[in-house]
């Protein structure tokens, strides 16, 4: 049998509830559920049929419906990462079908890039990315490890500070501003080793989507964009075992079916813990560098019957770094600072069909984030600790109905949040006093609905509408200050005390969402997009990227919800025969009431930081340009992005538009793969992009001795442009289907021809002298070899 | 715009390397330059009058990463709880002394007044604080460090309960000098020679006259390492790390510790100042933005002048400084106050002695606490 072969199977077949049709005319409902080798549910999967080539919406769980006459009808189901399938047809009755796709993701064989369709880059909603792992195991990676975030980076609209960002900027928006799932609990820390790697595991995740244009109104609560990562389910029928060891990581997956087609959990974990060597290396360079971090994924699925499903999800990770190149708490004598985190993230979901065109969802979400900085005291043997934390926990449910036309969802939601800004332990400490700050207490619930259907045969809509509303609850002390004038501890006129569960402040509103696509042809439409989106917790920093360790803060009293209101506006094209696509995207985003420290603010342990911070507003626009090739021996993608990304605070630069920390205009990236044959694969990455703004000297002064830049502006410079080319081969040794044991090495050069990206430029005083320098993450070629197994 | 000296040339072994990755220096040519004017205008107060230094510094800086311009002949003045004024002498080119010194009183007030042209200057109101003792100074050897920061002086103190306090540490080295001028040219009379310590990067010092007597050379370590008490209110800090002193000979020199007491106006222009300057370059650097001090011309309030007027109030330990404890650790000693400055060039002996000439930097006068 050939590898590539197709296979297909119907698993069940004609429910009969009515007798034959005597007419021709007589209409009969055809319903069905896209599954893969596991039962597992395939999301959105293209269903065609007939000569027509008639479309049958998917919806996120698998099922399709529709009306049609009796007959015999050819059908194409197709889905990205599973080989795709045709068959024919006899309906004679009102049918059911389940149809079982098989992945590819355990063959080398061709790529199919991007969206979940053939067609999908025409019927997709503008600014909706995808990544499936199949693709992100392509993408080249540093030190081969396969990573999310730095796979997102690929596509249109996706940008970082340098290599060390503790999370994605997307289209202009800062890295909080982005709603992070995993399995439907949010992430809040999205980074390894300070932006080296990503939380998400890269075994366990089975898909991830981003959107930065047309937002689902099931989402909120973030004012960029919204990734949603799902986690892979478990097989239900036989256990598989994966490993593999890297030059940093090393992790192992297990899929461990209990009842057969009933029950069945896949664990995975991965650990790096190599930086004990680090010192053993270079001792002047890495005595003070720690970084390693350990993370467990668990997914767990109990199917009683074809009715109900129950899905668990956890996700636990702890992370310890400690380097010289991060700041220190100053006014605590310490000798070195260390970063601890920790990370608990658990979903419990019941799926219910009430038939095929009504099913709910319903779930419960627990999240709690750890991070603290570790002291150890000079002169004495104790570590003085800083904590903070945010617990989460959220209810939501949702309908899903169906029909021929339409794809409709309503549903409610209601988080709750519980953060502890940071608490000072002395410990043992003779110098230091324990400081605890409040916790802050809200809840954010929200109603939604949305649908998808066609108004005309050439006009598709999504329209989707949100209401958002926080509420800030005591207990908790709210300050007075006189009106119309910079928050300051100098106007206070008065305080208000809260008791537990009391309201201090309330805040809402709609949420409108709004897509529109016009099909100019079948290979041809034209899409619009509209979305309102409040952000009701925001990280504080003043940092070009956030510490693990940044404060998050919820709205209050006196620290407003930012809202977005971002349009987009894109042209889409596929030729030959969908293997080739090209789009351009436009969008305009407003956002207001962004956050940003005064200047020499300090909101450690801050009880009050409305006094710290400024607001102001942020517009970001740009367009981006994609040409991809799909199918084949080779694929790839091609983007050009232009975006701006300017801020008005307060009276920063006199109070005039100035570039944000990740502001960069112009992006190239490319992405070219090659499938050589079935046991060798090659793929090429390049970026480019223009150097990001950082504040630059045009003079110095000394004062008191010591020599000092005189910075005349926020961000008035660029660093030098960013550009890197990567390099991957992927080696199958075991091709033959029969063999149970599979391995594959990788091998991989990031930053082939060793270009010293600059990250920042920064000024220090050496020897009474000021002088200029600049750190570079990675300034040399890095070349790395992975093995991985797989056992079936 | 940018023109880089050296790269790095590591080859990343294994991944956790890249968080310690490499720092070049480079060369920065600004696209502008600006002119400003900088008052350096910290007076700093004690109740030993040997301790006090009251002086405070005009300039111009005109070029990027140059000495800055000394600004002569302002008319200076003090304003004591907004009613008394006290003039300043310019004893040096560009910087005033107060000539009364029995102004200081803790809970005053002060601000400075100063006339450059007809461009009037002023800055806000500063309060002296209460100093609090240093209970011990000391130092250990930085082994690991460069022979610049061989040695690590640390402070233990006890801080004051129940109120706000804000410190700033500062060191100052008297060191035995023996060269008196420096000559930037071979064969230059010592009247064309300089006794200015700071000479420019790459200037390169040919001969030396010798001291005609004593001579001892001031060097001031000034670095930013305020701290504010929030922390450790009413506690003991024990081993506070203050600054590091250079390993220039291997014979003795006299140490001194200044325990400022700052206002906590100062202190927050610091924390910026320190923001800026220092913190900058990890990975998660702070933006730079133009730092506002609290001076402001009257005549003018577009101008943006550079700088901070404050009052601290000092608590000072001296001590005698053994260095040969750097040698027993393995370092060499530099040899000189400053490699550029003073080459070991034996004086030839066609130099006659010159006179130590007292400056802010230097001082034919044996300073208090010397030889222990």
């Amino acid at each position: 049998m050939r590898v590539n072969t197709i296979l297909f199977c119907v698993l069940a077949l004609l429910t009969c509830q009515k007798g034959l049709s005597q007419g021709a005319a007589e209409l009969f409902e055809l319903q069905g559920h896209v599954v893969n080798e596991a039962n597992e549910p395939i999301s959105r999967a293209s269903i065609t049929i007939g000569k027509e080539e008639t479309q049958i919406p998917c919806d996120d769980n698998g099922y399709f419906a529709m009306s049609l006459t009796g007959g015999t009808y050819g059908m194409v189901v197709k889905s990205v990462g599973f080989l795709s399938e045709r068959f024919a047809l006899t309906v004679s009755s009102d049918t059911t079908i389940i149809v079982l796709l098989k992945n590819i993701s355990t063959q080398l064989e061709q790529v199919v890039i991007s969206g979940d369709r053939s067609n999908d880059n025409i019927r997709k909603p503008v600014g909706v990315a995808q990544l499936n792992t199949k693709v992100l195991k392509r993408i080249p990676a540093a030190f081969g490890e396969t990573d999310l975030l730095r796979g997102l980076q690929m596509l249109p609209g996706v940008s970082t500070v340098g290599e060390a960002s503790n999370g994605i900027n997307v289209r202009g928006g800062s890295t909080d501003q982005n709603l992070m799932l995993l399995d439907e609990t949010p992430i809040f820390n999205p980074t390894h080793m300070f932006g080296l790697f990503s939380v998400f595991p890269p075994d366990a995740v089975s898909k991830a989507e981003l959107y930065k244009g047309n937002v689902p109104s099931r989402f909120g609560g973030r004012a960029s964009s919204v990734l949603d990562v799902t986690l892979e389910n478990p097989r239900l029928d036989s256990f598989g075992l994966e490993a593999g060891i890297g030059l940093v990581s090393s992790r192992v997956k297990m899929d461990i079916p209990v009842v057969k087609e009933k029950l069945g959990f896949i664990v995975s974990a991965r650990g790096a813990f190599m930086d004990f060597l680090l010192p053993l290396i270079s001792k002047k360079n890495f005595e003070n560098t720690r970084a390693n971090f350990q993370e467990t994924s668990l997914k767990g699925l109990f199917r009683p019957n074809e009715k109900n499903s129950f899905f668990l999800s956890g996700y636990y990770s702890k992370d310890f770094f400690q380097t010289d190149l991060l700041g220190t708490i100053g006014n605590i004598n310490a000798k070195l600072t260390q970063n601890s985190y920790s990370t608990l993230n658990l979903n419990l979901r019941h799926f219910h069909s009430f038939n095929n065109r009504l099913s709910m969802s319903t779930g419960v979400s627990y999240v709690d984030y750890q991070p603290s900085l570790l002291l150890p005291e000079r002169g004495v043997d104790n570590t003085v600790a800083l904590q903070s934390g945010i617990f989460f926990r959220q209810v939501r449910s949702s309908l899903d109905y169906q029909t021929d036309k339409h794809l409709a969802k309503i549903g409610v939601s209601s988080a709750y949040y519980k953060i502890n800004p940071g608490e000072l332990i002395p410990n043992n400490s003779p110098s230091v006093n324990a400081v605890k700050t409040n916790v802050e207490y809200g809840l954010e619930s929200a109603l939604f609905a949305e649908d998808n259907f066609n108004i005309t045969p050439q006009i598709a809509a999504s329209v989707g509408l949100r209401y958002s509303l926080f509420m800030a609850l005591g207990p908790n002390t709210v300050r007075q200050y006189e009106p119309n004038l910079p928050l300051s501890i100098g106007i206070i006129i008065g305080t208000t005390a809260f008791n537990q569960g009391d309201i201090s402040k309330t805040y809402g509103g709609l949420e409108p969402r709004i897509g529109l696509r016009y099909d100019v042809s079948k290979s041809t439409s034209i899409k619009f997009a509209y979305n309102l989106m409040r952000q009701y917790l925001s990280t504080i920093s003043n940092t070009t990227t956030p510490l693990p360790t940044s404060r998050w803060k919820s709205s209050d009293t006196h620290i407003k919800p930012q809202v977005s209101q971002a349009s987009s506006l894109g042209w889409f094209h596929n030729f030959k025969d969908n293997i080739y696509e090209m789009s351009v995207e436009a969008y305009y985003r407003l956002t207001d009431d962004i956050l940003e420290y005064k200047q020499g603010a300090n909101l450690l342990l801050q009880e009050y930081p409305e006094t710290e911070l400024l607001t102001g507003k942020n517009k970001s626009y740009g367009t981006e340009w994609m040409f991809s090739k799909k199918k084949g021996d080779w694929t790839g993608w091609l983007t050009y992005t232009f975006s701006k990304s300017l801020n008005k605070v307060g009276q920063i630069n006199d109070g005039t538009w100035f570039p944000s920390n990740y502001d960069r205009p112009h992006t190239v990236n490319a992405f070219w793969n090659l499938n050589y044959n079935q046991f060798h694969n090659f793929s090429f990455t390049f970026t480019y992009s223009t150097g990001r703004p950082y504040s630059s000297p045009n003079g110095t002064f000394s004062f008191q001795g010591t020599n000092y830049p005189f910075y005349p502006a926020r961000n008035n410079n660029r660093l030098p442009d960013y550009h890197r080319l990567d390099f991957s081969w992927n080696i199958l040794t075991t091709l033959k289907e029969e063999k149970r044991w599979k391995n594959y090495w990788t091998f991989s050069v990031y930053n082939i021809y060793g270009r010293g990206n600059p990250y920042s430029i920064f000024f220090n005083n050496k020897n009474g002298i000021l002088k200029s320098y600049s750190l570079k993450i990675f300034a040399a070629p890095i070349v790395s070899l992975a093995y991985n197994a797989r056992f079936k | 715009m940018l023109k880089f000296k050296n790269c790095c040339n590591f080859l990343f072994v294994i991944g956790v390397l890249a968080l310690s990755s490499c720092v070049d220096e480079i060369s920065l040519t600004p696209t502008a330059q600006a002119e400003f004017l900088v008052v350096d205008g910290v007076m700093n107060y004690s109740n030993n009058v040997d301790t006090q230094d009251l002086a405070i510094r005009l300039s111009y800086s005109k070029n990027t990463f140059t000495r800055p311009v000394p600004l002569s002949k302002a008319k200076m003045n003090i304003v004591v709880n907004e009613k008394d004024s006290y003039p300043f002498v310019e004893r040096e080119e560009g910087w005033y002394y107060l000539a009364n010194r029995d102004i200081f009183k803790v809970g005053s007030s002060y601000k400075l007044q100063f006339q450059v042209g007809s461009n009037n200057y002023e800055s806000s109101i500063e309060v002296l604080a209460d100093s609090v003792p240093i209970k011990k100074t000391y130092a250990e050897v930085n082994a690991a460090g460069p022979a610049s920061k061989a040695f690590e002086i640390f402070v233990d103190m006890a801080d004051v309960p129940q109120k706000k306090n804000y410190y700033r540490w500062a060191i100052t080295q008297w060191e035995a000098q023996n060269y008196c001028l420096y000559c930037y040219r071979r064969n230059r009379a010592p009247e064309s020679c300089s006794e200015d310590l700071y000479a420019i990067e790459g200037e390169v010092i040919s001969r030396n006259p010798p001291c005609d007597g004593n001579c001892y050379d001031i060097v001031r370590l000034t670095p930013n390492n305020a701290i504010s008490d929030i922390f450790f209110d009413g506690k003991v800090l024990l081993k506070k790390p203050v600054g590091y002193v250079p390993f220039n000979f291997t014979y003795p020199c006299l140490i001194e510790v200044k325990q400022s007491s700052l206002t906590p106006q100062y202190f927050a222009f610091l924390e910026i100042l320190k923001t800026q300057a220092e913190t900058t370059g990890g990975l998660a650097d702070t933006p730079a933005a133009l730092l506002v001090g609290n001076i402001k011309n009257l005549t003018k309030p577009q101008e943006k002048i550079v700088g901070y007027f404050s009052v601290t109030n000092n608590s000072v330990q001296r001590f005698w400084l053994n260095r040969s404890s750097g040698l027993s650790a393995g370092l060499k000693p530099l040899s000189s106050l400053n490699p550029a400055l003073d080459p070991p060039i034996p004086a030839p002996p066609l130099w006659y002695p010159v006179p130590c000439k007292a400056s802010r930097y230097r001082t034919p006068v044996k300073p208090w606490g010397w030889g222990g």
